[in-house]
């Protein structure tokens, strides 16, 4: 349920139209099919699963509110994801752009224990090649990491990318770079040490 | 060979499939003779597989429940449920005029179907066979008409022609329509026009 893949865009534009009559179990199948994608859009911005679920809930009900406002001319889930970014960026600018790791250290440590069956070396190497990179996208500034995960892991294109983070597709492709190179040189220089 | 400091600019791109095709051709050249850009690639690649498998999305459950609680709460703003009540308003009045406009178009093709019909019965009698069949346009043979001045001419310009049985009979008008033959000669018909006190003569051309 949570990986749904969008349906069709027909079924999509009846569900919207149904929405914007006030119809909520219609927004609510429109939740369901975009809960994974939006709580991903936070969570590469702000880098806190709470906050990003905060962030996801309260993005969905900005939409709901503002469904009026929604042109079908344009794709629904970039403007879903560009009010999910709006929110998310402005939360991490009250947080002063520093990472809110709430919990998530002690989690990590929880990671690392070996568990009762005892962990195969391939599965172990894995684990703390994900803490490398954790730690590596760290280091990195919200925007830098932001524009990463949204490549990397949602699969956005440099277009829908601008569009969500109102920034030039030359700023994606710069700020893709440069956090491409850092994170292979941070990995690099933790797997020879 | 362009350098490789300008292709490693462009290696994220044409990972990314983001390139035009001349630069994902120019890229893929570069790639395939330089084996240090092609070892920044493959870190590229396995890169972004790792950071796909170290994605961890937090468990969704009840996330969309609590989205649909807080919804519940949400007091639409009068501007939105007028807008929402004139859309649907909008909605039933555009189908309601849909309806009205296909049953206007409906009565006028009855209308102006039915009317030769219609006409003959406000005028006379029920409408007999022969009528119905005058209704429909006829060729009419090649004929004199009697009182003309060029017989012949008329009659050439009537080979041939397709008439309206509906218009009156004027002597001088080489288009007619016979509804009835009086006679049962083949070489002269006559025909009476009662509505404009005329009769006809017709005779065939004489070869």
């Amino acid at each position: 349920m949570d990986n749904q893949a969008p349906g069709p865009k027909t079924d999509e534009a009846e569900l919207i139209r149904r929405a914007k009559q006030g119809d909520s179990r219609a927004f609510g199948a429109l939740v369901e099919r975009y809960q994974r994608r939006v709580v991903s859009v936070a969570q590469a911005v702000v880098h806190n699963q709470e906050d990003a679920l905060e962030l996801a809930q309260e993005a969905f009900v900005r939409a709901y509110e503002n469904l009026s406002q929604f042109e079908s001319r344009s794709s629904f889930s970039t403007w879903l994801y560009r009010i999910t970014a709006n929110l998310a960026i402005d939360f991490r600018r009250r947080e002063g752009r520093q990472t809110v790791l709430r919990g998530e250290d002690a989690e990590n440590e929880i990671a690392r224990l070996p568990s009762e069956s005892g962990d195969s070396f391939k599965e172990t190497a894995r684990r703390e090649l994900h803490q490398r990179l954790r730690d590596a996208l760290n280091q990195l500034t919200p925007e830098h990491r932001t524009v990463i995960l949204l490549r990397e892991v949602e699969g956005l294109s440099y277009d829908e990318i601008s569009d969500i983070l109102h920034c030039p597709r030359g700023t994606v492709m710069s700020r893709l770079h440069y956090a491409r190179n850092h994170l292979r040189t941070i990995l690099k220089d933790a797997g020879e040490s | 060979m362009p350098a490789c400091d300008q292709m490693r600019l462009l290696l994220g791109p044409f990972e990314d499939g983001e390139l035009e095709p001349h630069e994902m051709q120019d890229v893929a050249f570069h790639v395939v003779s330089c084996p240090e850009c092609k070892a920044i690639l493959k870190d590229y690649r396995a890169l972004g597989v790792a950071l796909r498998d170290a994605a961890a999305i937090p468990s969704l459950d009840g996330l969309s429940e609590a989205v649909q609680a807080r919804i519940a709460r949400v007091r639409v703003p009068i501007r939105v449920r007028l807008g929402r009540y004139f859309d649907s308003l909008n909605q039933r009045l555009a189908a309601a005029v849909a309806i009205g406009a296909a049953a206007a178009v409906s009565a006028i093709l009855t209308v102006a179907l039915v009317s030769p019909i219609a006409r003959r019965i406000v005028n006379g009698a029920a409408p007999t066979p022969q009528a119905l069949s005058a209704a429909q346009p006829v060729s009419v043979p090649t004929v004199k008409l009697a009182g003309t001045a060029n017989p012949a001419a008329n009659a050439k310009a009537m080979v041939n022609q397709q008439v309206d049985v509906n218009p009156p009979i004027d002597a001088g008008n080489p288009r007619a329509v016979i509804s009835s033959l009086e006679a049962d000669s083949p070489s002269v018909a006559v025909w009476n026009e009662p509505r404009t006190d005329t009769t006809v003569i017709w005779v065939p051309d004489q070869p």
